[in-house]
């Protein structure tokens, strides 16, 4: 029997074929277990005994035979495809390049302490100008060449325009914390009117305000400088130059070394095109300047702050090239090609 | 603004053993910027960065006496060698008449003078060089004096042909309303009332101080003689005029940013001198002088305490006091801790606050001097902060998801066309730019789906086109900024039931199934009222998805009609959670039975399966199954106490509480 049965198994081509004679010969109610029951009507303990060995060792037999012809039908079924054929195509999309450097300056400025806040795009001019000591009458109001928009003014706060950078939300944040130690990181959409490859009339900020007792010069030299380690890498260096600006004094521009030459001013095509004397121009900072502090309701004896205002897509463009700005906010997918 | 200057020019003034790089970099460290250093022959143009506060260094005297302290600091030899102080006086037999009227008192200070016998001439090679480098055409030598002056002094002058103004009479006054001027350019200009002119004393207007001259009065070949001629009217109605008329001269950008009368003087006698030696002039006239500032000495105080507040650095006062002499700030008094400097009259401007007096011995003493300190830790417990953070972290994760699943994100302007606008109507009128820069940005976005939709068409070539956006849309509120609501849109040129799965799976990854529950139609009339639904969450209202309204489509020009769907975001993050409690699962296999039943256009499966499982507290959840035309299948899970089946209960509510027609019911581990 137990050689019909391992024929039988020798014949079988395939493993749903085995798994149905494993079933038949093996299972719970297949052959090998109904001659074990059979054994129960045997009286003769001897007989018994040996009827009981050979129906075991016929088993084992089988088993072998089973599984050398599960090994033999699995060699027959082994892969002959090309394993270097390219995977089945699963489509996925992309996550825009502004929420990507967003999040990258957010989580740095978060391991030195700073969290992120969000204040209104659509702001009355009080927080985008007269607080920070540009009153109405001051030119330097001209210079940022912003939109108004036909919102109810107040009678406070003044008409309503578009925010023309993130210093909007300095004294609103200063407000909120009512004397508590300030470390914002402000991000926001922004406005002006300057639309060429290298501006477009709506773009991002990010903005640094640190308010404490003796904050100095050098903690904004700090925050920046680790900023600039963190995103743009550790052989990065940065510069601070005098500037001027209504709302910080003393005031500066900070420079990094130039992200494509180095700093060296030549690249392997020649004299480099992206610097200005292998430095390269990331935004403008300084001490917070006391009537804005005033403005505030922060008692600027006290208190000393810092602040700086940078573009998301400056560092963005400053890391990784991109040649015409526009088309961050085409609408045109071809930013992901 | 921008000044560009010869490194040759700047030497008459400044002696020193630095080289123009050298002199290029420390200037930009501590001074004005240096944004290129190129050669010129043998000779180098600089071209300078001057910030608006410094119109005292936008001139070849102004750098050279800033690069003079700064060199020095920096271990070069640096000397600033002034212009030195020269009085004309007018010597001459025959006097020309002039008188020079201000009787509103327009200007500060007033500088005239006729000049005779001038020989107009091209200039020497070395003022048209100068000049060129600057970015200034060279003219006649007479012309060229003025532009010449304006760029080493730093102060704007005038020269008129003294025969063309016949009266000797220079009249300042307000404009009147229809009159006119050609201004040197050949351009006619009509002028406001609060222009400033001059006139000649007939009422004819010969002049637009501080900005432009006019054509009828200005200097030529033929000139005989010359009134030279500096006056100082209101930087706001320079700015203002120069503005309107869009006149944007360099002598307009150096008025506007208000001078000091004492360049002024010095630029005039220069003037006077340069006539002299290029023009072979003569002084015809007594000089007129009308000055109407008051000379004072501005004093500012500081502690030293202050400085090292500001720089984290202990300075000495012989330190403080010897930068600030050499920028021209005399130390005036001095008690314990307290220094008090005079302000030199060319920063009077700029000067006002200790912190101004900081940032200059900070410059000095070199930014790059001062240390590198990450800001002290501080962490104040504050639950906005955290319900904000929050609310970040969930729309990083959202995004993934979406990006994971195919969907691409965009960032739309802010502002959509009025005729976008009009397809994605709201109840309420948007807020509206003023001083729109395009017919493309009007409209601030009352739906981010109007942005897509327009994307779509851009992007219709592309097959399958999944995308989404997460902005602010802005709803107008009373007597206070519009609210600017974080908002999360998808578009999909896919099936509506496909979408409505991604939205599906997104409630599921943040555990919101139970809540969540749809309602058919929706209040928008850019959705489809055949195939749409409004989303409530916790019966609060979340959103809308459905199929775009197929006339919108038409008009768009798109193709096929995607599907679409808006969330508020702020909700769906205060509910979205990335852990919930894992509850303890039964032992007891649940029954699993499915019922078909035939979609009557009137109850929704949302209402059905909603019945069936208040009515029915064993049955865990019921999904679909299938659908077939109208015949939808559901897959009813329950836990029933002797594992009996209720499908047979369930049938019987639904055919008489709904009069539903029940198809088929059965066993669902058969299938």
């Amino acid at each position: 029997m137990a050689n019909q049965i391992i024929r039988e198994i020798q014949q079988a081509k395939s493993l749903d074929d085995l798994e149905v004679l494993k079933t038949k010969f093996l299972g719970k109610k297949g052959y090998f277990n109904q001659q074990l029951q059979k054994l129960k009507s045997v009286s003769d303990p001897i007989q018994k005994k040996n009827l009981g060995l050979n129906i075991n060792n016929q088993k084992q037999e089988v088993i072998r035979a089973l599984n050398s012809q599960i090994q033999a039908v699995l060699r027959q079924k082994e892969p002959v495809t090309d394993p270097t054929l390219p995977g089945t195509k699963i489509s996925i999309g992309a996550i825009h390049p502004i929420t990507r450097t967003i999040n990258e300056i957010t989580e740095i400025f978060a391991k030195i302490g700073f969290y992120r806040v969000s204040y209104p795009e659509i702001e009355y001019e009080y927080f985008s100008f007269d607080s920070l000591n540009m009153p109405p009458s001051h030119p330097a109001r001209d210079e940022f060449e912003s939109f108004t928009v036909d919102g109810e003014a107040s009678s406070t706060f003044g008409k309503m325009v578009l925010s023309p950078h993130t210093s909007s939300g300095q004294v609103r944040e200063m407000w909120r914390m009512k004397g508590k130690p300030v470390r914002m990181i402000n991000i926001a959409r922004c406005f002006r009117r300057n639309w060429d490859v290298t501006h477009t009339p709506m773009f991002h900020q990010f903005e640094g305000l640190c308010i404490d007792r003796n904050i100095n010069i050098t903690h904004l030299k700090g925050a920046i400088n680790h900023f600039a380690k963190e995103y743009f890498g550790y052989d990065v260096q940065i510069r601070l130059r005098p500037y001027h600006f209504q709302f910080t004094e003393p005031s500066f521009e900070i420079d990094t070394t130039c992200t494509i030459c180095q700093g060296t001013q030549k690249t392997k095509s020649g004299k480099c095109r992206v610097c200005k004397s292998g430095w390269l121009e990331l935004g403008g900072a300084g001490m917070v300047h006391p009537n804005v502090l005033k403005a505030g309701k922060i008692n600027s004896q006290k208190y000393t702050g810092w602040a700086f205002g940078f573009g998301v897509e400056r560092v963005y463009m400053m890391k990784h090239q991109l040649f015409d700005l526009r088309k961050l906010f085409s609408g045109q997918l071809d930013i992901y090609q | 603004m921008n000044i560009r200057i010869l490194d040759s020019w700047l030497r008459e003034y400044l002696k020193t053993d630095a080289k123009p790089d050298e002199m290029a970099s420390l200037l930009s460290l501590s001074g004005p910027s240096v944004e290129k250093l190129e050669p010129f022959g043998k000779d180098y143009a600089y071209d300078i960065e001057v910030t608006t506060n410094r119109i005292d260094s936008a001139s070849v005297i102004g750098i050279a006496r800033e690069a003079a302290v700064i060199l020095k600091q920096h271990g070069y030899q640096a000397k600033f060698l002034p212009l030195k102080k020269i009085k004309h006086v007018f010597k001459a037999k025959t006097k020309l008449r002039l008188t020079v009227e201000d009787n509103s008192k327009l200007s500060r200070r007033i500088l005239a003078v006729v000049m005779d016998q001038v020989r107009v001439d091209r200039s020497p090679q070395y003022v048209r060089d100068r000049l060129e480098q600057a970015g200034i055409r060279s003219q006649s030598n007479l012309i060229d004096v003025t532009n010449y002056v304006m760029l080493e002094v730093g102060h704007p002058c005038h020269v008129f042909d003294y025969d063309k103004i016949k009266t000797g009479k220079l009249v300042l006054r307000q404009a009147q309303d229809k009159e006119n001027l050609v201004t040197l350019d050949g351009l006619n200009h009509a002028l406001y009332k609060d222009d400033v002119v001059i006139d000649d004393g007939t009422g004819r207007v010969i002049d637009l101080p501080g900005i432009m001259g006019g054509q009828n009065s200005m200097v030529a070949d033929d000139t005989k003689r010359i009134i030279f001629f500096i006056e100082m009217i209101n930087p706001f109605i320079i700015r203002k005029t120069s503005m309107k008329h869009g006149i944007r001269t360099l002598a307009a950008s150096y008025n506007e940013n208000e001078p000091d009368v004492q360049t002024a003087e010095l630029a005039f006698n220069r003037g006077i001198s340069l006539f002299v030696q290029l023009a072979k002039a003569k002084i015809a006239s007594p000089i007129i002088d009308i000055n109407r500032t008051v000379a004072k000495s501005k004093l500012i105080s500081i502690d030293l305490s202050d400085f090292a507040t500001y720089m984290n650095l202990d300075i000495s006062v012989a330190k403080v006091t010897s930068i600030l002499k050499a920028l021209g700030f005399n130390l005036k008094a001095k008690s314990k801790q307290t220094l008090t400097f005079s302000i030199p009259a060319y920063r009077e401007k700029d000067i006002n606050l200790k912190q101004d007096l900081i940032e200059e011995v900070a410059r000095i003493y070199g930014y790059n001097n001062l240390g590198t300190n990450l800001p002290p830790f501080v962490f104040h417990s504050d639950p906005y902060l955290r319900n904000l953070t929050e609310r970040f972290n969930k729309e990083k994760v959202i995004k993934e998801f979406l990006a994971s699943l195919g969907f691409f994100e965009l960032y739309n302007y802010s502002m959509i066309s009025e005729s976008l606008n009009q397809l994605f109507a709201t109840k309420t009128k948007p807020i509206r730019m003023l001083n729109p820069m395009s017919q493309d940005l009007v409209c601030f976005r009352q739906t981010l789906l109007a942005s897509l939709a327009r994307a779509a068409v851009i992007n219709s070539q592309q097959p399958r086109l999944k995308l989404f956006e997460l902005a602010h849309v802005y709803l107008p509120r009373p007597k206070q900024l519009p609210l600017e609501r974080p908002t999360l849109s998808l578009l999909s040129s896919n099936d509506y039931f496909e979408l409505k799965g991604v939205l599906d799976s997104l409630f599921q990854m943040g555990h919101l199934t139970k809540l969540i529950s749809y309602q058919s139609g929706t209040k928008q009339a850019y959705f489809d009222p055949k195939l749409s639904a409004t989303i409530y969450l916790d019966n609060l209202y979340l959103g809308e998805i459905g199929v775009l309204n197929k006339s919108i489509a038409f008009k768009l020009g798109l193709k096929s009609v995607p599907a679409i769907a808006e969330l508020d975001f702020g909700l769906l993050a205060k509910y979205f959670q990335f852990l919930t409690s894992i509850k303890a699962q039964s032992n007891q296999a649940p029954i699993v039975e499915d019922l078909t039943y035939q979609f009557d256009n009137k109850n929704h499966w949302q209402q059905i399966t909603t019945l069936i499982k208040r009515k029915f507290k064993a049955v865990e959840k019921i999904e679909l199954l299938d659908r077939y035309q109208q015949f939808y299948t559901m897959r009813i899970y329950s836990y029933t106490k002797d594992n009996k089946s209720i499908l047979s209960l369930i049938n019987q509510f639904l055919t008489k509480q709904l009069s539903l027609k029940i198809k088929t019911v059965k066993d669902g581990k058969n299938k």
